[in-house]
């Protein structure tokens, strides 16, 4: 069953322009964060969106959870449009879908106590009186391995360590069982030793609650671990999307390559290496084309010319790219 | 020429606190010879980093070398004047560091920067400098117009370059790099650490690459030492670390990391790291080993030397 999908989907955000800029009447700018992107996502599946900073990730998530207001496209979640749904439309969804952000540091009240964070999503929604909610969130607390929970409960955010926080964030995101989760680089600032703990926390909510994961991360070793589809964005575009093993056993892309071969492992095997050229361009002008094609050794003229669409490719695996890297396949 | 280029012997750096002194690095013993990469792993708090700067005497105020040994070819670095250290920093100690930004001056010409460092150690004219710093430019990737830039006009693995080309443009015998590539993304990641492997090779010098990464660790360095706690509980050859870990820390570490090319099961190490103010007795890992015995929270576990190229700091080998 499809949970999610996505088509088209826009989101550009004004360049703050000076004052001089502004005097002289200068065209407004805007960086094109997400650039018409489409995809599906099936139920009870982890589907990752992986790239570089300033791909565009991020902001697919927040849009998606509607922390971000899209500028065109469409987001249909459990078969109703929720594109451009108002804050009471979208009230009865805030239930269902839930967000996990990168910084457990930042995303938690600091004056709160660790239990009213965990207890507050089931007061906000009428779901449970405070006596009820607080049950509910010892319980929570047990869940996400935080015991014995009524010592964290009355505990402060600044009194734990980054893994615990991020146990919080995610017991306080799982208290309303949602449907959908977003977890956006949930593990990036966590010490590597505690990261194994927090992805399996994820899983096993997985599980628990039929969650349907949206999983943002720079990291192709997470995504591999975790996830059934991978999709590799890149300047506002998605790229390439598969199977996890298809992606990373068969990549079709350049830029899909080229990250996998960048990637540090701990097979130390000689890797067949595509080289990049320069760096990421500027999001307010990217190039025409194939956004990759200064950068790709493949290039050819028609990639300056024109935009490659997302062609499916068989096997579960989709890729906008005019020359893809098929001959390597038999 | 001796094959060794630095010994570091029975070091202990603390840190005087409010909350008490904290042992950031706890009589650590490590060896580095010439035209090698060593790999500093560890997590956040483990000492990796304040022994990267106890080496090239950059500590914070409240930071103090209480004993041991420093020594750089021939020459105990703890015993040097505060002049004597500033030469052998830049001119045989070079140091790039995490965040490009805070440590290039934003209001210099990056030409500026690196002729600044040249003048400072070696008796030339402004000219040749010049020459010089183009020079070290072209070695590090970039076109030389970009003296004329000033850091913000650069991106953020261009800025990694300057720095890099600072810090090698007067030939060191050791670069230390605490966390180079952190701030990068990894296609930029994996073209930087190219350039220090390469560096390494043509200018003869050995690295200390600091990095709480141990996949980028064993792709690129030669040897690998694990820091935990203050204290360096393994090092070895990187393939040895990888293929065979001997510290149930190293084994945790390596257990608890996915790998994009394999398919693994992965699992964390239990417990949290210590706090340094008050770390526990014994092996400081025994609250999280799973092969903790009574010895382990007694009695701190010796240094075993296994072979030649191979040490381990653990009960379960003594």
């Amino acid at each position: 069953m499809i949970e999610l999908e996505v088509v088209d989907l826009k989101k550009y955000f004004p360049v703050q322009k000076s004052f001089l800029e502004r005097l002289l009447a200068k065209e407004k700018q805007f960086i094109k964060a997400v650039d018409g992107i489409s995809f599906k996502m099936f139920s009870r599946q982890v589907f990752s969106l992986v790239g570089e900073s300033g791909c565009g990730k991020t902001t697919t998530g927040r849009l998606i959870v509607r922390l971000e207001k899209p500028d065109a496209g469409k987001i249909v979640f459990e078969g109703s449009d929720i594109t451009f749904a108002n804050e009471k439309q979208l009230r009865p969804l805030r239930r269902k879908i839930q967000i996990i952000f990168q910084d457990p540091y930042a995303s938690l009240n600091p004056r709160m106590r660790v239990g009213e964070i965990i207890a507050e999503p089931l007061i906000v929604h009428g779901i449970a009186d405070k006596k009820e909610a607080k049950e509910e969130a010892l319980k929570m607390l047990e869940n996400v391995g935080l015991t014995p929970p009524h010592m964290f409960y009355r505990l402060f955010p600044h009194q734990l360590s980054g893994g615990q926080r991020q146990r919080v964030a995610i017991a306080r995101a799982m208290i309303l069982k949602p449907k959908f989760i977003v977890a956006d680089e949930p593990v990036s600032m966590i010490d590597v030793s505690l990261r194994a703990a927090i992805l399996k926390l994820l899983m096993k909510f997985k599980s628990l609650y039929n969650l349907s994961i949206l999983f943002i991360t720079h990291d192709l070793a997470v995504a591999r671990l975790i996830s059934d589809t991978i999709a590799v964005m890149y300047l506002g575009k998605i790229v390439e999307i598969a199977s996890t093993e298809e992606l990373i056993d068969n990549p079709l892309h350049p830029y899909t390559k080229a990250l996998l071969s960048s990637v540090p492992s701990l097979i130390r095997r000689k890797r067949e290496k595509i080289v990049l050229k320069g760096e990421i361009a500027n999001p307010i002008n990217p190039p025409s084309g194939c956004r990759l094609h200064p950068r790709c050794p493949y290039a050819e003229s028609i990639c300056s010319r024109e935009e490659p669409k997302l062609i499916f490719y068989g096997n579960n695996h989709y890729v906008a790219c005019h020359f893809p890297l098929v001959n390597r396949r038999y | 020429m001796r094959k060794t280029l630095l010994t570091i012997e029975n070091l202990k750096v603390y840190y005087y606190t409010g909350r008490g002194i904290v042992r950031a690095v706890d009589d650590v013993s490590l060896a580095i010879n010439r035209r090698e990469m060593v790999g500093l792993v560890g997590e956040s708090g483990s000492g990796k980093s304040t022994l990267g700067y106890a080496i090239v005497r950059l500590l914070p105020p409240q930071g103090k070398i209480v004993s041991g040994k420093i020594v750089l070819d021939g020459k105990n670095l703890l015993k040097l004047s505060s002049s004597e250290m500033r030469k052998v920093r830049g001119k045989e100690i070079g140091m790039v560091f995490q965040d490009p930004l805070t440590s290039l001056d934003p209001l210099q010409k990056v030409g500026d920067q690196i002729v600044e460092t040249i003048l400072e150690h070696v008796n030339i004219s402004k000219k040749e400098a010049y020459d010089m710093a183009a020079k070290a430019l072209m070695e590090v990737g970039l076109p030389p117009d970009r003296l004329d830039s000033y850091p913000h006009q650069l991106s953020g693995g261009q800025r990694q370059r300057v720095m890099i080309a600072l810090a090698t443009v007067l030939k060191p015998k050791l670069i230390i790099a605490d966390e180079p590539t952190t701030a990068l993304d990894v296609i930029v990641q994996d073209r930087i650490m190219e350039l220090l492997a390469s560096l390494k090779e043509e200018l003869n010098t050995s690295i200390i690459l600091i990095t709480h990464d141990i996949s980028l660790a064993a792709e690129r360095a030669d040897k690998i030492a694990v820091m935990y706690a203050g204290h360096l509980y393994e090092y070895a050859p990187s393939d040895e670390i990888v293929s065979k870990p001997l510290h149930p820390y190293t084994q945790g570490l390596i257990q608890s990391i996915p790998d994009v090319f394999v398919r693994k099961e992965i699992k964390e190490i239990k417990g949290n790291p210590p706090d340094l103010a008050n770390p526990p007795s014994g092996c400081r890992f025994h609250p999280r080993c799973p092969y903790a015995i009574e010895k382990c929270m007694r009695k701190e576990p010796p240094t075993v030397r296994i072979n030649e190229n191979r040490y381990v700091k653990c009960w379960l080998y003594a």
